[in-house]
């Protein structure tokens, strides 16, 4: 793959799965914007391509607002005059608790980071990717957005919006030469799968890691570069008439069932 | 000359900085796949970046974990061999390095002697007792330590007995896994030039009124060739210690370090 030229403006840009996104388009030549609503991380985002002798911009925004969207949005484009591929990435987890007990405020939270933070991404970045007449969407969706994992109503409910607000996207541009498709990961080595972990089992975190790599057909969970290189590939023009599709990265699990026995090796 | 590292799955200890990393930046040009572990996860990860931004292609993994703790080290090995179905490589490179001056015997404490022993011999030996059954299982396998070059010389109790140690632990490591097909070998680096070292020739120039370019002229002179060690010299020894060409060398020590000035070695 080669992106050299290109622009990649990535949400969510100073940890895990954005961050590895962020280093390996720049890897591959881009020109990198990362996002994130932490100042500092995205700076050292940035800062790591920089060093690297790579091209990259840091700038912090909170994603459920409107102007600090277009602010990001603008950003790119005076710096680098366009946006070639776009990582609608940032998210959140939530908190872990049934839909019988789950709090209305943690709700709202999670709708707006992830749902209406990703509607706000498509809708100032699209236009610029419409008169361009050209350019890659990926929004960051889930297996749970696919499937439901237990006491997440929140987190499932707003993964299953990002699918949604993927095809309805994807159908609208096409015609103007613009894709946008979802990758959905399961279970990945960041920290916010290890918060995830520490409010599901307190007492026992490690444990419940354990079990949950046990439960993944290929025995561990993915890394965010792994991640990363499925929406690169989505971005490349090796996917030029990929759109409104949505891809899996979960090491087998949701094909196979949530307690699929690994063979013996 | 192909070293035979394309797609060899390799652990780098001590992989987020100095000769670790450097080891780690030759074996990802090789075409290894490579797991780059240290304890300070930020440092890690940031190393980890820089080798992918380098070879975008490059299958490199960073996994925190600390060879003073066993769990932690099968923890870490374990994770690997999942993810990649095996181990080719090991290079023990998590150690304290040497910085200034030894302490005098008067001052030298049993707890600084036994951490730089924890740290560094059974730190390798936690690693190689680790991973050794991937390797004779699969019937290959080569294990590089980086020892010191005050293995062979005097002037720190501490360094040279631990470097010493890591040469015996070597010599019967290579004997034990080579009925398994496991090559082991130690390199003992001389005054090798990292990015540590502007810091401890500004130290050193500081302390004993001498000039940076003086220090550095010093701290060359005990080598034949006059001059500090590349790290980029040291880990193209390493890499190719690493490689199935080296097959035959096994239970012994090579110097990288410009010539241990004033010794013979037979």
């Amino acid at each position: 793959m080669d992106f050299t030229g290109k622009v990649a403006l990535v949400t969510g840009g100073g940890s895990g799965i954005g961050r590895a996104a962020c280093v390996a388009f720049a890897g591959y030549g881009a020109a990198v914007v990362a996002v994130d609503r932490d100042a500092a991380a995205a700076e050292e985002t940035a800062e790591t391509i920089r060093r690297a002798g790579g091209t990259a911009l840091a700038v912090s925004a909170d994603v459920t607002r409107s102007a600090d969207v277009q602010a990001y949005v603008r950003r790119t484009v005076e710096e680098f005059g366009r946006i070639d591929c776009f990582f609608n990435n940032a998210g959140i987890g939530g908190t872990v608790a049934p839909t019988a007990e789950y709090d209305e405020a943690d709700f709202d939270t999670v709708m707006a980071v992830n749902v209406k933070g990703a509607f706000l991404g498509l809708r100032h970045v699209l236009p610029q990717m419409i008169e361009q007449g050209a350019g890659a969407v990926v929004n960051t969706a889930s297996v749970a957005g696919i499937l439901a994992t237990p006491a997440a109503p929140a987190y499932v409910a707003s993964k299953h919006a990002v699918i949604g607000l993927t095809k309805a996207a994807a159908g609208e541009v096409a015609p103007q030469g613009v894709r946008v498709n979802a990758v959905c990961p399961g279970p990945v080595d960041t920290v916010a799968m290890r918060r995830l972990e520490e409010q599901i089992a307190p007492e026992d975190p490690d444990g419940l890691t354990a079990r949950n790599r046990a439960a993944q057909p290929t025995g561990r969970y993915s890394t965010p570069e792994e991640v990363a290189n499925v929406v690169l590939f989505l971005c490349s023009d090796l996917a030029s008439n990929t759109t409104g599709a949505q891809y899996v990265v979960d090491g087998g699990r949701s094909a196979t069932g949530t307690a699929a026995p690994r063979a013996a090796s | 000359m192909d070293l035979q590292l394309s797609g060899a799955r390799a652990i780098v200890t001590g992989g987020s900085r100095g000769i670790g990393l450097a080891v780690a930046r030759g074996l990802v040009a090789e075409g290894a796949r490579v797991t780059l572990v240290a304890r300070d996860e930020q440092r890690l990860d940031t190393a980890a970046d820089a080798l992918r931004l380098a070879t975008p292609d490059a299958d490199v993994r960073a996994v925190p974990a600390d060879t003073t703790d066993d769990a932690s080290v099968r923890a870490m090995v374990d994770g690997v061999a999942a993810a990649w179905g095996g181990v080719d490589v090991l290079v023990n490179a998590a150690a304290e390095p040497a910085t200034g001056a030894a302490p005098a015997l008067a001052d030298l404490t049993d707890a600084e002697v036994a951490a730089d022993f924890d740290t560094k011999v059974l730190g390798y030996l936690r690693c190689a007792r680790a991973v050794a059954p991937h390797m004779t299982t699969q019937g290959a396998g080569r294990i590089v330590n980086i020892s010191g070059l005050n293995a062979r010389r005097t002037g720190s109790v501490s360094g040279t007995i631990r470097n010493v140690a890591v040469a015996a632990l070597t010599a019967n490591l290579a004997d034990e896994l080579g009925a398994g097909g496991v090559g082991v070998c130690a390199v003992h680096p001389g005054p090798v030039e990292t990015e540590r070292t502007p810091a401890l020739v500004a130290a050193r120039a500081a302390a004993t009124g001498l000039t940076e370019e003086e220090v550095r002229g010093r701290l060359g002179a005990t080598t034949s060739l006059r001059r500090l060690v590349a790290v980029e010299e040291v880990a193209d020894v390493v890499v190719f210690l690493c490689s199935p060409r080296a097959a035959a060398v096994t239970g012994d020590a090579v110097s990288v370090a410009a010539g241990n000035r004033g010794s013979v070695h037979y």
